[in-house]
């Protein structure tokens, strides 16, 4: 369980996080959403331990997030950002491998690469193991990044999954393999998941959480049964503009 | 820039195999150097023929051209290709930028500073007509300078703890263009004998390699060189960006420390005892991702052997195209590694880069 108490950031003179407080539960996949420059990513930042908060605490199980090193965050964690180019020749399979690194002096390379090999079924995508990264799509580069951090937490007990905006580039057919099957990750209570998305769809669909963020403050949350009147109301937007059959 | 190829020969994989690349490569090109030491040892002005070279039948006049003087010359060139050339691949690692050389971050520009203050101002000055002494003093002025460069680089790109990429890059640009304005005041004031001792000096040379320099060159490469490698774990992860290797438990300050630190050493080390020498931190590295991997275990290992054995080469030519007189290794690196890189930009019709 991950928990934030009366999380604030400031950046200059400006509040970024306002007296934030949350909890992300083991079996739970929990969508962020708001609208931009609300928070979101400042909130993932803090939750992942990369941003040093101004005041409140945030916690790891018994653990305090500031008190941990790298290395012991990057067994119980790991996060999918918005991707990067790659400037040098790559292959998806070294790829995916580096997300073994926290690894590298208790595990065998055996080990490792049954754990790629799954990953990479996962994401849907075994068939470009020995392509350069660079070569791929948007979409499938996407994908065979979300099976690095995948592999990162796969044999950890009680870890956490950060997603940030995870199908900005992927096609329907793929978001859906890969949230069925995260999903059932979840129910079957080997990770949490946390993700930022500005897909209502998905999020409505996959999520078993929804915390609205609205200028640095938390403005909601609400289980599966929130309305697409709420979340208008929270993107100010008209109610038919989320809907799919508007005409 | 890259040709991306997904390629499935047989040969090239077991060429390309991930054991063959660690353990394979290095050994085979070990071999290789050692061959090329071996031929440039017997090419000169004095020819020492195989028989007499392998038998140590060697009369007096060839035994002291061996020891005193093609010996140390070519040990020296070797090391410092490998020096410039691992401090060149793990630049572009660190920076992630293909484009990164020892003259990015300002230090090849600072030692020339130092130089060509010494040659103007501080030698005339000391008035110690001794060539060794002179030699010496070049060498530790490039060294200070190139350190001084990078200090002061290191110390504007570092705000509140955090090491700031971009603000290295443009600091190292920005301490170029004030180290080269001040080289050509020196210039401006010179008279011709300093600038024709300047000219050479730029231009990279091994000429004067001796033992002592020998010794100090290897004693600060050879460490630095392992210690560079020893980071090839976290370079490769580096690769994917600093927050994703912060997530995956990386500290990313200390690597960005130890790389900057580790390169800013060997580069000044290098241009000390032989000039600026270009070309060869940029060509060797590409070469070798662009024909196997860009896996720093491979690549930085391999980085230092390819750069030695481009450099005896390169040297073994200086010595020996207009006999009895010799041309700047610089030149000749140059002219090899200008026009190839202009191939490989080429290679690829299209966008590159």
């Amino acid at each position: 369980m991950i928990r934030a108490e009366n999380i604030s950031v400031m950046a200059g003179n400006s509040l970024l996080l306002d007296q934030v407080s949350i909890e992300l539960g083991q079996h739970e996949l929990t969508a962020i959403i708001g609208p931009n420059g609300a928070g979101k990513t400042t909130l993932m930042k803090c939750l992942t331990g990369s941003l040093t908060v101004n005041s409140g605490k945030v916690w790891i199980g018994m653990n305090e997030i500031q008190k941990m090193s790298r290395h012991e965050l990057s067994r119980y964690r790991s996060v999918l950002t918005q991707i990067n180019a790659l400037t040098f020749p790559v292959t998806v399979k070294e790829i995916v491998a580096m997300g073994r690194h926290p690894y590298r002096l208790t595990s065998t390379l055996k080990h490792d690469n049954e754990i790629i090999d799954e990953v990479l079924e996962i994401v849907d995508a075994i068939h470009l193991k020995n392509r350069y990264f660079n070569t791929l799509s948007g979409g499938e580069q996407q994908r065979c990044h979300t099976a690095r951090v995948l592999a990162q937490i796969w044999d950890a007990s009680e870890a956490f999954l950060f997603l940030d905006e995870p199908t900005s580039a992927m096609d329907f057919h793929h978001q859906f393999k890969i949230f069925e099957k995260l999903r059932k990750l979840v129910e079957e209570n080997r990770l949490g998941i946390c993700l930022i998305s500005h897909d209502i769809r998905l999020v409505q669909k996959y999520a078993t959480k929804i915390i609205g963020m609205k200028s640095g403050k938390l403005c909601g949350q609400w289980n599966v049964e929130a309305t697409t009147n709420t979340f208008a109301k929270l993107f100010d937007v008209p109610e038919n503009f989320l809907k799919s059959d508007a005409s | 820039m890259y040709e991306y190829k997904t390629l499935y020969s047989p040969l090239l994989n077991f060429f390309k195999n991930p054991n063959f690349l660690i353990f394979g490569w290095p050994l085979i090109s070990i071999v290789f150097l050692v061959i090329t030491i071996l031929t440039s040892l017997m090419i000169g002005a004095v020819f020492i023929s195989p028989e007499s070279l392998f038998l140590g039948e060697m009369t007096n006049l060839e035994k002291t051209v061996l020891l005193t003087i093609r010996l140390p010359r070519i040990l020296l060139s070797a090391i410092v290709g490998g020096g410039l050339a691992v401090a060149g691949a793990s630049l572009q690692g660190l920076f992630r930028n293909p484009l990164a050389d020892p003259t990015l971050i300002g230090i090849a520009s600072g030692a020339a500073l130092a130089v060509a203050f010494t040659i103007v101002i501080i030698l005339p000055s000391l008035d110690v007509n001794d060539g060794v002494f002179d030699l010496y003093c070049l060498a530790f002025a490039a060294f200070i300078g190139g350190m001084i460069t990078t200090l002061i680089v290191f110390a504007l790109a570092r705000s509140e703890d955090q090491l700031s990429i971009a603000h290295i890059l443009l600091g190292g640009i920005a301490m170029t263009a004030i180290a080269s304005a001040g080289t050509g005041i020196m210039i401006y004031i010179s008279n011709d004998n300093q600038l024709r001792a300047l000219t050479f000096w730029t231009m990279g040379s091994f000429a004067g390699a001796l033992w002592p320099t020998v010794i100090v060159a290897s004693s600060v490469v050879i460490p630095c060189s392992f210690w560079l490698i020893s980071l090839s774990r976290a370079l490769n992860i580096l690769l994917l960006g600093k927050d994703e290797a912060e997530h995956l438990g990386i500290n990313t300050q200390s690597i960005y420390t130890q790389v900057i630190v580790a390169s800013a050493l060997l580069i000044g080390v290098c241009v000390a005892v032989s000039g600026i020498i270009g070309f060869v931190g940029l060509v060797v590295p590409h070469i070798i991702r662009l024909a196997l991997s860009s896996d720093h275990r491979t690549l930085l290992p391999l980085s230092v052997i390819f750069g030695a054995i481009l450099l005896v080469l390169a040297d073994t030519l200086a010595r020996n195209v207009i006999l009895p007189s010799e041309m700047p290794v610089g030149v000749i690196t140059s002219l090899i590694g200008g026009p190839f890189f202009l191939w490989l930009l080429v290679r690829k019709k299209g966008g590159f880069l």
